[in-house]
């Protein structure tokens, strides 16, 4: 009665009906609160999930949980209304195949993520390498994965690029190998550099005794002997031992006497001629 | 000067502190200064490059300044707290021990070998008991104990002479003690260049002249394998003479635990792909 009186008031009551208002607004309170209800259980089932399963999987429940429950929502919203669902699911099921050629890029990108997921290459909080971008991976969503990287910047990457790409993971596995390039001057004996390369590792208390490190021989340089030092540590402490190992390396050579050159260039002008000759000049002082 | 409550010849226990007092202790290579502030401990520490250092300095009043270059950790405490209890403990990870020699154990033969560890110190309020600080005398490496780097656990690794004879055996304040059964009952020889120690599950005895003990153990080897069944004893070997027990295990032990507890048996070092 009140409704039949604001339409009339309104000057609407030829337009609508009170009724048909009144499912208007029930429809819209049904809306309203079940989506409050959706995002409840929705964190609800994140929680009981994020107990038993990983960060990932529980992330997965939770949009399945909110987003099924949004579709639910939405039907029963539409025939509140007074839709007929059947023919709506029939127009929508042309209208997918008209969406479908327009969005070939989204669909290519749902169907990766499918993939991504069931393959699990790499799970949230891991760290990975993906097209130029390292970081620390937020979140593995269907069309997209979403990274911080060290300098706090977010970068989306498409599934479809992950799938093609090639991707470092580079916390998949414990252990992580420094590989340090040196060279040392031709006239250093090579046993002894090797030594005292091994008294670092041995010191570093980072350096992990076993895997034992590698002394790898890289051959005759321009300048250089040329040389791979290769210690293992823990993946936690990779970056503290990529700096200390260095530092440490150049510390020791300093005090054994071990020359790090730098690029030299001998001039021989042939056997043909004498050699190149040279003039001292010396600094003229005014008298 | 003088602890309130320690055992003898021995530099844990619990330390009274006068206001503004800097206590030091020298325990082999291991340097530490604690000073008590209106507000605050103040806890220094340090290490020296002699690593076998059997240097022994417990509690005594320091009234220099603290040397510089060393590390400074501030612990904000009420004016009641006046007193520290200071603390031995085993290290928080499984040890393995590597032999400066190559020893090999022929079938069905025993061996008994005393090993010593690094410990570590920790410093805790005296009531409550809340833990104030903690640190190893002396970093022990880490290392990788599996048979791949896929797989494994993080340990720490400590080269050693291991000795059968206890006269060989220098007093170190900073060490532990552990006597060593191995028995090898398989049919080939097993190579003792390192073995591995559940050296979190062992508590710590102190003998007359205080050195520090642990319980002995024994290791089994029953199959052509790696594998061991471990036995904790109940105390220290007899070697020992009468001891007391200074802390507990920083985690109990479970019982017929099997590790793998042997490494380098002859002819399977070079399988393990390390590249």
């Amino acid at each position: 009665m009140v409704l039949n009186k604001f339409l009339h008031d309104m000057g609407l009551s030829g337009l609508v009906t009170g009724a048909q208002l009144a499912d208007f607004f029930r429809a819209l309170l049904i809306l309203g609160v079940g989506l409050l209800l959706a995002r409840l259980l929705s964190t609800l089932a994140w929680r009981v999930a994020g107990s038993r399963l990983g960060k990932q999987e529980s992330m997965l429940v939770r949009r399945f949980v909110f987003y099924g429950l949004v579709v639910l929502l939405v039907a029963v919203t539409l025939h509140r209304l007074g839709f007929q669902l059947s023919v709506l699911l029939g127009a929508a099921g042309i209208l997918t195949v008209a969406i479908g050629f327009a969005s070939q890029t989204s669909a290519s990108n749902l169907i990766s993520g499918l993939f991504l997921i069931a393959e699990r290459p790499f799970v949230v909080g891991d760290i990975i390498s993906v097209d130029g971008a390292t970081g620390e991976v937020l979140s593995v969503d269907l069309l997209s994965v979403k990274l911080r990287t060290y300098d706090n910047l977010y970068v989306r990457i498409p599934n479809e690029t992950i799938i093609k790409t090639r991707i470092n993971n580079l916390t998949h596995f414990p252990l992580r190998r420094v590989d340090v390039k040196i060279g040392v001057a031709y006239k250093e004996d090579l046993a002894h550099v090797r030594a005292v390369l091994m008294k670092v590792a041995e010191i570093n208390p980072l350096c992990l005794e076993e895997p034992p490190p590698l002394f790898i021989f890289m051959g005759f340089g321009d300048s250089a002997l040329e040389m791979q030092f290769s210690v293992w540590g823990m993946r936690t402490n990779y970056l503290e031992l990529l700096n200390t190992v260095h530092m440490e390396i150049k510390a020791a050579f300093d005090l054994e006497g071990i020359e790090i050159p730098f690029p030299h260039r001998t001039l021989y002008a042939g056997s043909a001629t004498g050699p190149l000759p040279i003039r001292v000049v010396e600094e003229r002082t005014d008298q | 000067m003088i602890p309130r409550r320690a055992v003898g010849g021995s530099w844990w226990g619990e330390f009274e502190f006068k206001p503004r007092e800097t206590r030091y202790w020298q325990l082999g290579p291991f340097s530490l200064w604690v000073q008590r502030t209106p507000a605050e401990f103040r806890v220094t520490t340090g290490s020296g490059v002699d690593l076998d250092q059997t240097a022994l300095r417990v509690g005594e009043t320091w009234s220099e300044s603290i040397p510089e270059g060393h590390e400074l950790v501030r612990y904000s405490v009420g004016e009641a707290e006046q007193g520290l209890e200071i603390v031995p403990l085993m290290a928080d990870r499984s040890i393995i021990v590597k032999s400066d020699t190559t020893f090999i154990v022929p079938p069905g033969r025993t061996v008994m070998a005393y090993v010593s560890s690094p410990l570590w110190m920790r410093a805790q309020l005296l009531e409550p008991k809340r833990v104030l600080h903690e640190e190893p005398m002396l970093r022990p490496s880490d290392t990788w104990w599996g048979p791949s780097t896929l797989e494994g656990e993080l340990c720490y690794a400590i080269r050693t002479s291991v000795r059968y004879d206890l006269d060989n055996l220098p007093l170190r304040p900073h060490r532990a003690v552990s006597a060593v059964w191995v028995v090898n009952q398989a049919k080939t020889p097993l190579q003792l260049d390192r073995i591995r120690l559940p050296i979190p599950n062992l508590s710590l005895f102190s003998d007359t002249n205080g050195r520090l003990w642990t319980e002995a153990v024994t290791l089994v080897r029953g199959q052509d394998d790696d594998l061991a069944s471990v036995r904790l004893e109940k105390s220290p070997p007899v070697e020992a003479g009468p001891c007391a027990k200074v802390v507990g295990p920083r985690f109990e032990p479970e019982k017929n635990l099997l590790i793998r507890a042997f490494a380098g048996l002859l002819g399977q070092r070079k399988d393990r792909g390390w590249f």
